[in-house]
C-alpha cells in the first residue's frame, strides 16, 4: 500500500521537503535567541538550546535517509540536479513562513532552476509512466 | 580574497562531491563492489562531508554568505564531471544543459 513512497523520485521529493522543512527550524531556532542580531565575528551555539533546533535535526536525519533510499537506484548526476529542487522550496518558504522578500534577481533564478530541473525530469516521468 | 581561501573553498567542495561520489557507491544496488565495503564506504563518505562542512563552516565568519553560496552552483558542475568520470553514469546534453542551468539558477539565487 505504501508502495509508492518508497519510489526513488518521491523519496527525493521528500528530501527535499525535509530540507527545506529543516533549515526553516534552524532559522526559527537561531532567531529564539538572536533576533535581528547580526554578529558574522563568531559561530553562536545558544540556537541548541531551542526545540526548533532539534526538530531541524531530527527532519536533516531523516533527510539523509530518503537521499539514501533515493541512491540505490537513481544514478547520482540525476538526483542531485533534482534535489536541487530545494533552492526553489525554501526561498518559497522563506517567504510564506517567515515573510522574507523575494526580489527580481531570486525570482529570476528560482526560474533557472526550475527550468533546469524540468528538463531533466521530463524524460524521466516518460519512462516512469511506461513502467 | 586571496589565493589561499579560493583554494580552501574548492577543497570544501572537494570533500563534499567526494563523499556524494562514495555514497552512491555505498548505496548502489547494482554494486559491482562485494556488500561487504558498503558499511566502509559509507562511513568513509560520511567523513568526507563532515570535512567539506567544517571547512565551510569555518570559512563561513570570513566571507558574506552573498560570498560563499554562489560556489554551490559550481559544485553541481564538479558533481556532474565526477559522477561521468568515476561513476561512469551516462551524460546526455539533455542533462548537462539541466546542470548547467539549475547551477546558473541557483548562483542568482544566492548573489541576490
Amino acid at each position: 500500500m505504501l508502495r509508492w513512497f518508497f519510489n526513488p523520485y518521491v523519496q527525493i521529493l521528500f528530501n527535499v521537503l525535509l530540507v527545506t522543512a529543516a533549515e526553516l527550524c534552524f532559522k526559527k531556532g537561531a532567531n529564539a535567541f538572536a533576533p535581528d542580531e547580526i554578529d558574522s565575528s563568531a559561530l553562536s551555539w545558544e540556537g541548541l538550546l531551542s526545540g526548533w533546533t532539534w526538530v531541524g535535526i531530527v527532519a536533516l536525519i531523516c533527510s539523509l535517509v530518503s537521499w539514501l533510499n533515493a541512491l540505490r537506484s537513481v544514478p547520482l548526476n540525476i538526483a542531485y540536479s533534482l534535489a536541487g529542487l530545494v533552492h526553489v522550496c525554501l526561498p518559497l518558504a522563506c517567504w510564506i513562513f517567515l515573510g522574507e522578500h523575494i526580489n527580481a534577481q531570486r525570482w529570476g533564478g528560482i526560474l533557472f532552476v526550475l527550468i533546469g530541473i524540468w528538463i531533466i525530469a521530463k524524460p524521466l516521468i516518460r519512462l516512469e509512466e511506461r513502467l | 580574497m586571496n589565493a589561499i581561501s579560493l583554494s580552501l573553498i574548492l577543497c570544501a567542495e572537494l570533500f563534499a562531491v567526494t563523499g556524494q561520489i562514495l555514497l552512491k557507491l555505498a548505496m548502489n544496488q547494482k554494486n559491482s563492489l562485494a556488500p561487504r565495503r558498503a558499511p566502509r564506504l559509507f562511513f568513509t563518505a560520511i567523513a568526507a562531508q563532515t570535512v567539506g562542512f567544517a571547512i565551510w563552516i569555518g570559512l563561513m565568519p570570513k566571507f558574506n554568505l552573498s560570498y560563499l553560496y554562489p560556489f554551490e552552483g559550481l559544485s553541481r558542475i564538479m558533481l556532474a564531471v565526477a559522477a561521468a568520470l568515476f561513476l561512469k553514469e551516462k551524460m546526455t546534453p539533455r542533462l548537462w544543459l539541466g546542470v548547467l542551468l539549475i547551477s546558473f539558477g541557483v548562483i542568482l539565487v544566492s548573489k541576490s
